[in-house]
C-alpha cells in the first residue's frame, strides 16, 4: 500500500536471494557429494622440471625473493646488485610483514606461483612446508658446497637443527637471535639509581622503582612468543615430547604468567599490551622513553638506535628465575620446490650467509648472526652490546622444535596466543586461561 | 520508480516545537550537529595528523593540530614509495571495473526488466544470491585459476573477478522497469534492431541510475584491499589501499605519513562524493543495497 | 522449474509487457524475444559461472578434503569437527554479538538522525553529507585511523581524557568487541539514516494530518504511524545488515588481529586464520560453507517472518 515501488523491489530481491540462494547451495552440496573428491593440489605444472625447482618464464631472467620488510638491509641490497651483474639476472625483492608473507606463500603453494627464494621466520615454516614437499630439501646442494661454506660446522647447532627433519635440511640460517634479553635505558636506570636486573626479583623491584612520571618500568609485548622466555626461566617446558604435555610443570608455568599479569595489573609497571599484528609496540614505547626496559632480542637494536639516538641503550643477559633461559629466534632462507631459479637461489644463499655479509649486516644494524666464526670475530667481541647477545645465544632454546612436524603446530600457537593475551590484556585468571588452553590443544597432539 | 523526479517534500511544518516540548527543534539541531561532527571529526583529525611533524606524532601525547603544517609530508610520501604509481594503479583498476559495470550491468538489468523467457527467475535468483557469498569463499580457487592463467600480478588479474556485480544489475533492473515500454515498441514496429532499441532508446533514459552505479562501483573498488594484497607481488602492480601499512616501520609507525597516504585515497573519493552526493543519496534510497 | 513460479520477478505492479499479453504460446515474436534475452545474458552467465559458481564449487570440493598439499577426501569430517569445535563456536557467537550490536546501534542512531533531519532542519543537506562521509571511506583507512585514535599511549582520545583529568582507557583491551561495534556504527549509521529518510518521505503527510485531527499526540503518532509504516524499511535494514555484518573481516584484520585473546575473532576472520595462519584449508572451506548456509537459512527465516507480517 505504502511506497509501492520500494516495497516491490525489496520483495523480489529478498525472495529471490533467500529462496534461490538456499536451493542453490543445496544443489551445490549434492553435486559436491557425488563428484570425486581428489582435487589435485596446486597447478599441474606442465613446465619442464629441472634438477631442482622448475623451469618457467622467469628462469634465467628474474630471481624473485620474498623477505621480511624489516630485513631489507643495505648490505643485502648491495649484494643483490652485485649478484645481478655477475649472473646477468634481475633480482626482485618483495618485502612483506611475516603474516602477509605467510598468506602469500600459502596461496602460492596452492597455485604454484612461488618466489625463487624466500626468507622464513625460524618457526615451523621450513620443516612443515619442507616435509610436505612445498620447499626444497637442500641436501644435494649441501653435499656439493657444504664443506666450502662451512655448513653445518660453522653454524650454531640450535639454529641448524630447527630447520632439519628426517635427516634433511630445509633452510639455511640467515639471522640467529634470541628473545628474552633485557634492553634498558641507562639514563632512566641511573636516574632511579637502579642496576640492570639479573633475577626475577631484581626485575620486579626495578620495575616498581622505575615506574612513574609517565614512564613504565617495562612494557610487555602483545606477541605471545615474547612470553616464552619467562616460561622457560620458571623451569617449565613449552612442550614436553615424552609426556606430550604443554607447559609442564603447570605450577611453574603458571608462576611465570602470574608474574607478567601482576606487572600489568598489580604493580602497574607495564601497560596492558594491545592486540595487533605487530610486535614492535614495546620497542616504540622504549624509543619514546615511555618504558625504561623491554624484554626482546637484537632485532630491536637498530630501530632504537636509529629512531632515538639520544637513548643510551644497555643490554643485559636473560633473567634468572629458577633457571637462566632465553628462546631461540631468527630467520633463514629456503627455496620453494617450484622455484624457477633454484640453482641461482642457492648461489645467492651462499653469498648472503658468508661471514663477510654477516659482519656487514651487523655493522649496519646490530643484527646477530648464526656463524660461530661471527661470534668469534673481534668486531663482535669488542662491541659491548653484541657481546652480551653473543654470550646469551647458547642459552637459547627452540621451543617449537619438538612440535615442528605436528600438523597442528600453527593452531597450537594460535591457542597459546589466545591464552597469553587473555592473561595480560584481559586480566583473565591464570588458571582459567591455562585450563582452556590445555583443553584446546589436547586434541592437537 | 520516479527516482529522478521524486518531489522534494517540505516538512518544515513538522517541526517538533509544538509537539514534544518547547525547544525540541533546538534540541534536534544540537543532537544532529553533534552526531554529524562525530562523523567527520575523526576524518578531520586524520588531515591534521597528515601534516604533523615526526616529533609531534612520536611524542608521548597526541597533538590536535600541527604547530606548523608540514607540507613537506606530501613529498615524503612520494619519496618513500612510488605512491603516484599506486594511485594510478588504483585509478586504472577501479576505472576499468567501473566501465565494465556501466557496460554490462545495464544490459543484464534490461533483460530482467523487460523480457520474459524460460529460466528467468532461476537466473535472476542465482545472480542475486552471489551477494551472500563472502569473497573469502571464492578467493583461493580464484587465486589458483588466475595463477594457472598467468594473470596474477597483472591488471586483468585485479579487474576480472569484479567485472559485473549483482548490486549493479539489480539497481539497473529496478530503474529500467520504470522506463515506458511504448518507447521500445514503437521502434520495434519501425524495424529497429533489439540492440538499437536498447542502446539508443532505453539506455539514455537511465542516466541518473548510471551515475549512481558508476559512483558506487568506483568508490567501492578504490577501497578494495584483500584481493590486491593476495594477487599482486611487485611494487609496479600495488594499489594504494595495500600500501597504507607501509609506514608501519619496525622502529615506529610514521602516523603522519600513514595519514598522508590515506589522504591520497580519501581526498579524491571524498571530492567525488561531494560533487555527486545528490545521486548517492538517491541511489541508496532507490535500491537500499550497498 | 518451480522457482519461476515462486519468485515473481516481474511484479504485478508493473504494466504487463507485450510478451505477457501473448501468453506462453511461442509465437515468432516471442521466440525472437527469448533469443534476444539470451544473447544479452551470455556475458553475465559466463562471468557469474566462471567467477562465482565455479570457484564456489571448487571450494566446496576442498571442504571435503584435508590439508594444503595432497588433499585426501575426508567426507563430512571437516563439517562435523567445526560444529563441535569450541574455537569455531566461540567465534560464531562473537560474530552474532557483533552483528546484533552493530545492527541495533546503527538502527537506533540512523533512525534518530532520520527523524531529526526529516523535520526540515536548515542545512540538512550539509548534515546529511557529513554523516555519510564515513560510509564512503575505505575500511583500510577507517581501521588504521581508529587504531591510532584509540591507542592507549599515543592516541588522541586518551590524550583528551588526560587533559580533562580523566584516567586513560584501554578500549581495545577492556571492551574490544564493543569498540569494533562502535566503529561499525560510526561508519554505517549514515547509510541506515538514508534508508529511513527514504522510508519517512514515502509516508503520506495526510496520514499524519488525519491523526492530528483525531487528537493523537506526538508519541502516539510515532508509535501508531511512523514505526509501523517504517517497518518494511527496518526489516530491509535488518536483512541486509545481517548479511553484511556476518561477513565482517576488515576491522578485526586491521584493528585487533582477532585479539586480545579470541575476543574479536569474527567468523570470517577465523576462516582467514584457519586458511593462512593454521594452514587448514579444508577446514576453513567447511567453515565458510557453514557460514553461507547459516546466512541463507537466517535470510530464509527472516523472509518467512517478514512475509507473515506483510513487510515484504
Amino acid at each position: 500500500m505504502n511506497q509501492p515501488n520500494n516495497g516491490l523491489s525489496r520483495r523480489s530481491l529478498l525472495k529471490a536471494a533467500g529462496i534461490g540462494g538456499l536451493s542453490l547451495a543445496s544443489a551445490g552440496m549434492l553435486a559436491g557429494c557425488s563428484v570425486g573428491l581428489n582435487k589435485s593440489s596446486g597447478s599441474s605444472s606442465t613446465k619442464g622440471k629441472g634438477k631442482h625447482g622448475v623451469t618457467g618464464e622467469r628462469t634465467g631472467k628474474e630471481l624473485v625473493i620474498y623477505m621480511n620488510a624489516g630485513h631489507i638491509y643495505k648490505a643485502y641490497t648491495d649484494l643483490f646488485s652485485r649478484f645481478e651483474k655477475e649472473h646477468n639476472i634481475k633480482v626482485t625483492v618483495n618485502p612483506q610483514q611475516w603474516p602477509d608473507l605467510q598468506t602469500k606463500l600459502t596461496a602460492g603453494f596452492l597455485s604454484g606461483d612461488v618466489p625463487d627464494l624466500c626468507e622464513e621466520n625460524g618457526s615451523w615454516w621450513s620443516v612443515r612446508w619442507g616435509t610436505a614437499g612445498n620447499v626444497l630439501a637442500l641436501d644435494d646442494y649441501i653435499a656439493k658446497d657444504g664443506k666450502a661454506m662451512g655448513f653445518p660446522s660453522d653454524f650454531v647447532k640450535a639454529g641448524v637443527e630447527v630447520r632439519q627433519a628426517n635427516g634433511s635440511t630445509y633452510a639455511i640460517p640467515l639471522h640467529l637471535t634470541c628473545n628474552g634479553l633485557i634492553f634498558y635505558n641507562k639514563g632512566l636506570l641511573d636516574a632511579a639509581n637502579v642496576d640492570a636486573p639479573k633475577t626475577w626479583d631484581e626485575f620486579t623491584e626495578a620495575c616498581k622503582a622505575l615506574t612513574g612520571n609517565g614512564v613504565y618500568g617495562a612494557a610487555l609485548n602483545q606477541d605471545s612468543s615474547y612470553s616464552l622466555p619467562w616460561v622457560l626461566q620458571a623451569g617449565a617446558d613449552y612442550f614436553d615430547a615424552s609426556s606430550k604435555k604443554f607447559l609442564t610443570p603447570e605450577a611453574a608455568a603458571a608462576k611465570s604468567f602470574a608474574l607478567q599479569q601482576n606487572m600489568v595489573y598489580k604493580y602497574k609497571s607495564s601497560p596492558a599490551p594491545v592486540a595487533s599484528v605487530s610486535y614492535s609496540g614495546p620497542q616504540k614505547m622504549f624509543s619514546a622513553k615511555q618504558s625504561a626496559m623491554i624484554l626482546t632480542g637484537p632485532w630491536d637494536i637498530s630501530p632504537i638506535q636509529t629512531g632515538s639516538a639520544d637513548i643510551e641503550l644497555g643490554i643485559a643477559a636473560p633473567l634468572t628465575g629458577k633457571t637462566q633461559s632465553a628462546t631461540l629466534a631468527g630467520s633463514g632462507l629456503m627455496i620453494p620446490a617450484k622455484s624457477q631459479n633454484a640453482d641461482l637461489a642457492w648461489e645467492l644463499i651462499k653469498e648472503m650467509t658468508k661471514l663477510k655479509t654477516e659482519l656487514a649486516v651487523t655493522t649496519e644494524t646490530g643484527m646477530t648472526m648464526p656463524r660461530k666464526s661471527w661470534a668469534e670475530n673481534s668486531a663482535v667481541k669488542s662491541d659491548p652490546l653484541l657481546n652480551v647477545v653473543a654470550k646469551s645465544l647458547p642459552l637459547a632454546v627452540a621451543t617449537d622444535k619438538p612440535l615442528s612436524q605436528n600438523n597442528n603446530i600453527a593452531s597450537i600457537t594460535t591457542a597459546y596466543t589466545t591464552m597469553y593475551q587473555q592473561i595480560v590484556s584481559q586480566q583473565t585468571a591464570v588458571d582459567t586461561a591455562m585450563a582452556k588452553f590445555q583443553s584446546t590443544v589436547k586434541s592437537y597432539v | 520508480m520516479t527516482l529522478a523526479a521524486r518531489p522534494a517534500r517540505r516538512r518544515s511544518q513538522r517541526g517538533l516545537d509544538d509537539r514534544l516540548f518547547p525547544g525540541a527543534t533546538a534540541v534536534s539541531y544540537v543532537v544532529a550537529i553533534l552526531l554529524a561532527l562525530a562523523c567527520v571529526i575523526p576524518l578531520l583529525y586524520m588531515i591534521s595528523l597528515a601534516f604533523q611533524s615526526d616529533a609531534e606524532v612520536q611524542g608521548g601525547t597526541a597533538v590536535l593540530l600541527p604547530s606548523t603544517w608540514q607540507w613537506g609530508n606530501i613529498a615524503r610520501v612520494f619519496d618513500a614509495a612510488p605512491f603516484g604509481r599506486f594511485l594510478l594503479n588504483s585509478l586504472i583498476v577501479a576505472g576499468l571495473i567501473t566501465i565494465s559495470h556501466l557496460v554490462f550491468d545495464p544490459m543484464v538489468g534490461y533483460v530482467f526488466a523487460k523480457f520474459d523467457f524460460p529460466l528467468k527467475g532461476a537466473i535472476f535468483t542465482a545472480i542475486l544470491a552471489t551477494m551472500m557469498i563472502s569473497f573469502f569463499v571464492r578467493m583461493l580457487p580464484l587465486y589458483v585459476m588466475f595463477s594457472n592463467a598467468g594473470w596474477l600480478n597483472s591488471y586483468q588479474g585485479l579487474v576480472v573477478p569484479f567485472l559485473m556485480d549483482a548490486f549493479g544489475i539489480f539497481l539497473m533492473r529496478q530503474y529500467m522497469i520504470s522506463v515506458p515500454n511504448e518507447l521500445g515498441e514503437a521502434a520495434r514496429v519501425d524495424g529497429a534492431s533489439e540492440w538499437r532499441i536498447y542502446w539508443n532508446i532505453v539506455l539514455p533514459q537511465t542516466k541518473p541510475a548510471l551515475a549512481v552505479l558508476g559512483l558506487f562501483s568506483f568508490v567501492f573498488q578504490m577501497n578494495e584491499f584483500i584481493w590486491p594484497l593476495i594477487a599482486t607481488s611487485t611494487e609496479q602492480m600495488r594499489v594504494i589501499t595495500i600500501a597504507l601499512p607501509l609506514f608501519n616501520k619496525e622502529s615506529f609507525t610514521q602516523w603522519n605519513l600513514t595519514a598522508m597516504a590515506s589522504l591520497l585515497l580519501f581526498v579524491p573519493i571524498c571530492a567525488l562524493f561531494l560533487f555527486t552526493q545528490k545521486y548517492v543519496v538517491r541511489g541508496i534510497a532507490m535500491s537500499g543495497i550497498k | 522449474m518451480s522457482l519461476v513460479d515462486t519468485v515473481p520477478v516481474v511484479d504485478e505492479g508493473t504494466p504487463p509487457s507485450p510478451t505477457r499479453r501473448q501468453g506462453r504460446r511461442v509465437t515468432p515474436l516471442r521466440r525472437k524475444q527469448i533469443i534476444t534475452a539470451y544473447l544479452f545474458l551470455i556475458p553475465a552467465v559466463v562471468f557469474f559461472v566462471a567467477m562465482f559458481f565455479y570457484p564456489l564449487f571448487n571450494e566446496l570440493l576442498t571442504s571435503f578434503t584435508s590439508g594444503l598439499t595432497d588433499p585426501v577426501p575426508v567426507g563430512f569430517d571437516n563439517y562435523l569437527r567445526a560444529l563441535s569445535d569450541p574455537v569455531v563456536i566461540h567465534s560464531f557467537l562473537v560474530t552474532l554479538e557483533y552483528a546484533a550490536g552493530s545492527l541495533v546501534g546503527s538502527i537506533i542512531i540512523g533512525l534518530l538522525l532520520a527523524l531529526m533531519l526529516n523535520q526540515g532542519l536548515r542545512g540538512r543537506v550539509v548534515l546529511r553529507t557529513m554523516i555519510l562521509v564515513p560510509y564512503m571511506t575505505s575500511i583500510a583507512i577507517v581501521g588504521l585511523l581508529w587504531r591510532n585514535i584509540l591507542d592507549p599511549s599515543v592516541g588522541i582520545l586518551n590524550t583528551a581524557l588526560h587533559a580533562v583529568g580523566l584516567p586513560g582507557q584501554e578500549w581495545l583491551n577492556t571492551a574490544p568487541l564493543q569498540t569494533l561495534i562502535g566503529i561499525t556504527v560510526w561508519q554505517e549509521s549514515g547509510y541506515v539514516m538514508m534508508l529511513f529518510l527514504a522510508g519517512l518521505q514515502a509516508i503520506p503527510e495526510e496520514v499524519y494530518e488525519a491523526s492530528k485531527i483525531d487528537g493523537a499526540g506526538v508519541w502516539t503518532r510515532f508509535r501508531r504511524i511512523t514505526v509501523p509504516l517504517l517497518a518494511p524499511t527496518t526489516f530491509f535494514v535488518l536483512l541486509v545488515g545481517v548479511i553484511s555484518s556476518m561477513q565482517q573481516f576488515g576491522l578485526p584484520y586491521i584493528v585487533t588481529n582477532g585479539g586480545p585473546g579470541d575476543a574479536t575473532s569474527l567468523f570470517v576472520f577465523q576462516v582467514y586464520q584457519e586458511t593462512f595462519t593454521n594452514q587448514d584449508i579444508g577446514y576453513a572451506s567447511a567453515m565458510a560453507f557453514l557460514l553461507l548456509i547459516f546466512i541463507l537459512i537466517l535470510s530464509f527465516i527472516q523472509m518467512r517472518i517478514g512475509r507473515r507480517k506483510d513487510l515484504v
